[in-house]
């Protein structure tokens, strides 16, 4: 296969790669961010399933790249604000969303102009029992994800535990679509802190790291396209002198 | 490639807002009643290049746009009340407002602050906007105080002792971050923060009122200082992202010397 084939396929891979890297930047500080992870195939399992077809003039080879969330949990930042509840540990908790449940790790509930408990882009949080309906009463969350109001405990917060987490599909505002990530536990109560948000997970020095090595990783690519078109080049002059 | 560039834009428009943000606080850190803005961030959509399909090699491939402003609100944190010693100044201990009608008729929704007696003998607010409903208090009336539970009393010429003359009641919102600041401690109700729920100071949740006492500012300096650091940082990173983006576009373009 022509070399400038390959290098082309990775340098198209660089860039998916530093789209990534932008993307975890800039969500750097937005509270509740799962930072994402580029991951390729080996390169000789993609080659050889290029190589195995029949050989076609302009054959492209394209290195898929897999895009996975990375669910570790992000530092606990405290807001002193009671409606901020973060999650100590695994799980996430339910939005109701036009198009189905969403699921976020970003807890800045607060009652909307009808009195329901809401997270992330005004969607409806979702209790053990369905959405949370509080009126305009002040009410406190639990440390368990009870949900008191004057005294008695009106709801509790459902919080969602996935096998496979990383399997999450963003879909932006902190939130998740399940994906193929698959539901492991849904009764378990929830160990909440009240008064914290999460941090996003982003590493900025590991992905000034990996912006790096992508720079150069792109530029290896950039001077063997070169090379070999040097080595092109060249060939053509000399058979041209005969 | 050009993506990581927007992406990269995104972010540094963001941090700028941020950093906006942090400066009216600081500028604010002394300005009585004053409740710090709060930029919050989210993740803008994806864009979903390739849906998933069962078996092991299916996942779905998407592509993230960069980041946006949430929102941008205030918080009614409570700040620490001092005592002024002032008889017209009036702090809120709890969550409520107090009404006044603006200059348009409209009402508006005051942390307390300094009164005054207006030429109608109205109390007021210092820049005059007068509380809803009306308090007559009297231009020349002595003794005025003002009651945790919200009564006013006065004591009008000739009289012998000071009388009641009204009662100042507080309002709230089923969620007071989605109110609007108007600027000189007044805000005005939005669809997200609902409609206002009047009641008596001291009951539901509403706060009492506390006479000769001024809220200070909720802004909290080194908060400010370190989330003025992290902006800049992250804005900086931004930078780096761009750069890098425009290198890789020069570096395709010199792929043919």
């Amino acid at each position: 296969m022509d070399p400038t084939i390959i290098a082309a396929a990775a340098m198209q891979q660089d860039a998916t790669r530093l789209q990534g890297i932008a993307q975890n930047l800039s969500n750097a500080l937005t509270p509740g961010y799962k930072k994402q992870i580029v991951a390729t195939g080996a390169f000789a399992a993609q080659f050889q399933a290029a190589s195995a077809g029949p050989a076609q003039a302009g054959a492209t080879l394209s290195l898929p790249a897999q895009l996975l969330l990375d669910p570790s949990a992000g530092t606990l930042r405290s807001t002193g604000q009671s409606t901020d509840i973060a999650i100590d540990g695994d799980g996430y908790f339910e939005l109701a969303s036009p198009t189905g449940p969403l699921y976020t790790r970003r807890g800045s509930l607060r009652l909307d102009a009808t009195g329901r408990l809401v997270g992330p882009q005004d969607m409806p949080v979702m209790g053990t029992s369905g959405e949370i309906v509080l009126g305009g009463d002040p009410f406190t969350i639990a440390q368990n994800g009870d949900v008191i109001q004057g005294g008695a405990t009106v709801a509790r917060l459902r919080v969602v535990r996935f096998r496979q987490a990383e399997l999450l599909e963003p879909a932006g505002g902190s939130s998740y679509a399940q994906g193929r990530a698959v539901v492991d536990d849904v009764t378990t109560p929830a160990r909440l802190r009240i008064g914290y948000e999460e941090n996003s997970n982003v590493d900025t020095a590991r992905e000034m790291v990996s912006l790096t090595e992508t720079m150069r990783h792109f530029e290896a690519m950039q001077k063997i396209v070169q090379g070999y078109d040097e080595v092109l080049e060249k060939s053509i002059r000399k058979l041209g002198e005969f | 490639m050009n993506d990581a560039l927007y992406i990269a834009a995104t972010g540094m428009q963001t941090q700028q807002k941020s950093v906006d943000t942090i400066a009216n606080n600081l500028a604010n850190v002394n300005t009585p009643g004053f409740k710090r803005g709060k930029v919050s961030f989210e993740d803008l959509v994806y864009r979903g290049l390739r849906a998933a399909q069962p078996g092991a090699a299916g996942a779905a491939m998407w592509q993230g746009s960069g980041v946006g402003i949430a929102t941008m609100a205030k918080v009614f944190a409570p700040g620490e009340i001092r005592k002024t010693d002032q008889p017209l100044d009036l702090a809120i201990d709890g969550a409520g407002f107090v009404e006044v009608t603006m200059a348009d008729g409209t009402s508006a929704y005051s942390r307390g602050g300094s009164l005054t007696v207006d030429r109608d003998g109205l109390l007021a607010t210092a820049e005059g906007y007068v509380l809803k409903p009306g308090i007559h208090v009297g231009a020349d009336a002595t003794e005025l105080t003002i009651q945790a539970d919200g009564r006013v009393l006065a004591r009008a010429p000739g009289q012998s002792e000071a009388s009641e003359v009204g009662r100042i009641d507080l309002v709230r919102f089923s969620d007071t971050d989605g109110l609007a600041a108007l600027g000189g401690n007044l805000y005005r109700p939005t669809e997200k923060s609902g409609d206002a729920v009047y009641g008596k100071a001291g009951e539901d949740g509403m706060g009492r009122l506390v006479q000769g006492a001024a809220e200070a500012s909720n802004v909290r300096l080194i908060d400010e200082m370190v989330g003025l650091m992290a902006a800049q940082r992250a804005y900086e990173s931004n930078v780096k992202v761009i750069q890098a983006a425009d290198e890789m576009l020069a570096m395709s373009n010199n792929l043919r010397k």
